[in-house]
């Protein structure tokens, strides 16, 4: 049994402490 | 690496150094150390991921998607050439040309 497919995404959260 | 450039089923693919990563409920959550960015990779990003922990062909990549998931060749390819593409930008990992390095 195949698992379901969906379009992989890149969730970006800046945490940048020097900006 | 390649920027602006079509990615191909033979272009190689590794992972970049400096992030921690982690499993949060099913899905890859990453910290790059370099940026200080937090990215939320999800299931199957996060499956991506590890696929590519060495360098490895895109092509490869591909087919182990394919014998795991119920997709066709032309949706997942057309869907990791994007989400490569978009780690490369954040420089999350190496996209090489292999043709290109001869």
């Amino acid at each position: 049994m195949k698992k379901t497919w969906k379009e992989p995404s890149l969730e970006v959260l800046d945490l940048s402490m020097t900006k | 690496m390649i920027k602006n450039q079509p990615v191909s089923l033979k272009h190689i693919v590794s992972q970049n150094e400096g992030n921690i990563v982690s499993d949060m409920d099913g899905e890859k959550v990453m910290l790059s150390i370099k940026n200080g960015k937090y990215y939320n990779l999800g299931e199957i990003g996060g499956a991506i991921w590890e696929l590519v922990e060495e360098p490895v062909v895109i092509e490869k990549v591909i087919n182990t998607l394919l014998s795991e998931y119920e997709v066709s060749h032309e949706e997942c390819k057309e869907h990791v050439f994007s989400f490569l593409k978009r780690l490369s930008e954040e420089g999350l990992v190496q996209l090489e040309d292999p043709e290109a390095a001869v």
